[in-house]
């Protein structure tokens, strides 16, 4: 495991929680600000995709079929922006203590998240191809 | 030597976070871009809105991103940047998405 007070390279044994909190190193913190910054982007990219599928695409004959492809993704989008505050939080909660850095659930969420649309794209296409 | 190899590398990671900010203020210029799809193709009173509001957009971003790189100068050893901006950060992602998904369900294409 590698501590995130520690400098590369170093032995710097991990602090036990009951040790008060103490600034990590600065590019820990940096980086960690950038998964944020990646997740978030990740958010916004979901959300205009959301939206141009039920503004852009073209009528499908299935009723709702749009929006029933981009509702989802706008949803997603909202959840992926929310949890990745969340996982900034515990990620800095652990440097700061000197644990190892809990388990992301992002990449489970984003990947059942498109997987589920993807299905649906299936299922809507199946219905329009009629 | 070891000194001020670190410090090289601290800088580069600054670097490369000023550089995600930027792209995270040009992904959030675009989404509103997106959100405003409804209100192409800007003729009329409507461009003007449309200009004006991804304009103001891109100045807020850019403000906020020559803030965040003069105060990088001096919080080298200092906390960073506070769980108040990222929690603004998702918050305005979620009013995004909230204003997506009353576009996407109640404005017809």
């Amino acid at each position: 495991m590698i501590s995130s007070r520690a400098r590369p390279g170093s032995n710097i044994r991990p602090v036990s929680e009951s040790q008060p909190e103490a600034e990590p190193d600065v590019r820990f913190t940096y980086a960690n600000e950038r998964t944020f910054l990646a997740w978030n982007r990740t958010a916004l990219a979901l959300i205009a995709t959301g939206v141009a599928a039920t503004q852009l695409l073209p009528k499908l004959q299935l009723a709702w079929g749009r929006r029933l492809l981009g509702l989802p993704l706008v949803i997603l989008g909202a959840v992926v922006a929310a949890e990745s505050f969340r996982q900034w939080r515990a990620n800095d909660r652990a440097m700061r203590r000197g644990d190892s850095l809990p388990r992301s659930r992002l990449p489970l969420i984003v990947t059942l998240g498109i997987v589920a649309v993807g299905v649906l794209a299936i299922v809507v296409a199946g219905f329009g191809s009629r | 030597m070891m000194a001020e190899h670190e410090s090289r590398q601290g800088g580069l990671a600054r670097e490369r976070t000023v550089l995600a900010w930027n792209r995270s203020g040009l992904a959030v210029v675009v989404c509103a871009a997106a959100l405003l799809r409804h209100l192409w193709p800007l003729r009329g009173p409507r461009r003007e809105v449309s200009i004006g509001l991804i304009a103001a957009a891109a100045i807020v971003w850019a403000v906020a991103l020559l803030v965040f790189t003069t105060s990088t100068a001096s919080r080298a050893k200092d906390a960073l940047i506070g769980p108040t901006v990222f929690f603004l950060i998702t918050v305005g992602t979620v009013i995004l998405a909230v204003v997506a998904f009353f576009l996407a369900f109640f404005v017809s294409p």
